[in-house]
């Protein structure tokens, strides 16, 4: 059997005293990618926060082991640091750093090194290239006052960084026009390639997945996953809807 | 106090308030428009914390001769938990008319949503929060000298260790 990066078993996850998840199970081997559809509301945002550690998702039932340790309840910074990575849906404005210098920060908090200036920003904006990103972003400060677009460029630009063994992206090509979305495809592209991470895609369009081999295909209703399937489960998807899935 | 005597007399004031537990820091400034087409900047930004208080006044007044005149006054309040308190006190008397008068006050709490963001890219939940005031008082630190500024980001970083239990 492959090495299990993620094995999520029975989660329950509570919001404001509402349950969202009831009762989820999942396991991902190291370098696959598994793609989480299904209509809105059904929680998968919820999933991706909770695996993250957002203390706002409060966990009663059930446990997930990452990289063969329980990370249940752990926080986020922790989390981080053992290997996972979360594509924001909405990233955030902070001012007061720029994106470089977060990234640079982010890294030596990872690795515990000190990181040479001169050898990150030429890695910096090497990635910066394959992402179509203009250079001058790298000076600005995170997020402010980025358009849709580059804010989920900077994300994928994270994720090339920072080299994560198992990627949560989610709905990383929401809002992204066509161009954008073949650029975000590609630096994902370029993630299984060098990183040979895991990935696990919450989406519930699937323009992004089109260019990605597919290990299996997850279907989330109401807070359970209610399907699985492989990569032809994406098209009938595409055709059909989820009306199938749903009582 | 500033009294803008001549015509074309400008002004600016620039602070940053930091009130932590037991402190109420009630601070202010007065501006007199006397000279025509004379104007005033103000800037601040308090934070508050563990049941601190931080109040702002300010005072604008604007005499009868000070035609076209103009002022800006901008108080951005963050307090980082409940207990802790912010208040802005805007004094305007305006004897004129052809001015240009504006006041914003804004006043916001630290975002989970933004300590997550930061947490999950592995910074720490102290550093993170120290990042977000540090952030907030930017453009003011942007206004000194780089020896002050970096001076500045220590003590807010001095002030943030050990907000989180």
């Amino acid at each position: 059997m492959a090495d299990q990066i993620l094995n999520v078993s029975g989660l329950k996850v509570t919001v404001e005293d509402k349950e969202i998840l009831h009762g989820l199970d999942l396991t991902l081997n190291a370098g696959e990618t598994h793609v989480i559809m299904g209509p809105n509301g059904a929680g998968k945002s919820t999933l991706g926060s909770t695996l993250m550690g957002d203390p706002r998702y409060v966990i009663t039932d059930g446990k997930i082991i990452f990289n063969g340790e329980d990370i249940t309840g752990e926080s986020a910074d922790k989390i981080s640091k053992k290997g996972m990575f979360l594509s924001f849906q909405n990233p955030v404005e902070v001012p007061g750093i720029t994106l470089s210098n977060f990234i640079r920060s982010a890294l030596e908090q990872k690795t515990g090194k000190h990181i040479r200036v001169w050898d990150f920003k030429k890695e910096l904006e090497k990635t910066m290239e394959i992402l179509n990103m203009d250079p001058s972003y790298a000076e600005r400060d995170l997020n402010v006052g980025f358009s849709g677009g580059e804010k989920k460029k900077a994300e994928i630009l994270q994720l090339l960084m920072l080299k994560p063994s198992l990627a949560i992206l989610d709905e990383t090509d929401s809002g992204l026009d066509v161009d954008a979305v073949r650029t975000v495809s590609e630096g994902i592209e370029q993630y299984k390639k060098t990183v040979g991470g895991a990935l696990l895609i919450i989406t519930h369009s699937t323009r992004i997945l089109e260019a990605l081999d597919v290990d299996a295909t997850h279907v989330l209703v109401d807070g359970k996953i209610v399907h699985n399937g492989d990569q032809s489960l994406i098209n009938e998807i595409n055709e059909n809807g989820f009306e199938r899935f749903l009582n | 106090m500033s009294v803008l005597q001549g015509d074309n007399s400008r002004c600016e004031f620039t602070g940053v308030t930091f009130a932590g537990h037991g402190q109420n820091l009630d601070t202010g400034t007065k501006v007199v428009h006397v000279g025509k087409n004379t104007s005033s900047y103000i800037n601040t930004k308090s934070i508050s914390k563990s049941d601190g208080i931080s109040t702002f006044r300010s005072a604008v007044v604007v005499g009868q001769n000070a035609k076209g005149s103009k002022s800006s006054v901008s108080c951005e309040s963050l307090m980082l938990d409940d207990i802790s308190r912010s208040d802005t006190i805007p004094a305007m008397d305006i004897r004129t008319d052809d001015v240009d008068i504006g006041h914003e006050a804004k006043i916001g709490r630290i975002s989970d949503d933004v300590v997550f963001y930061l947490m999950s890219r592995g910074m720490s939940e102290e550093d993170a929060k120290a990042l977000i005031v540090s952030g907030f008082a930017d453009n003011v630190s942007k206004e000194l000298p780089l020896e002050y500024a970096v001076e500045m980001n220590n003590l807010i970083r001095l002030e943030m260790k050990g907000t989180v239990g």
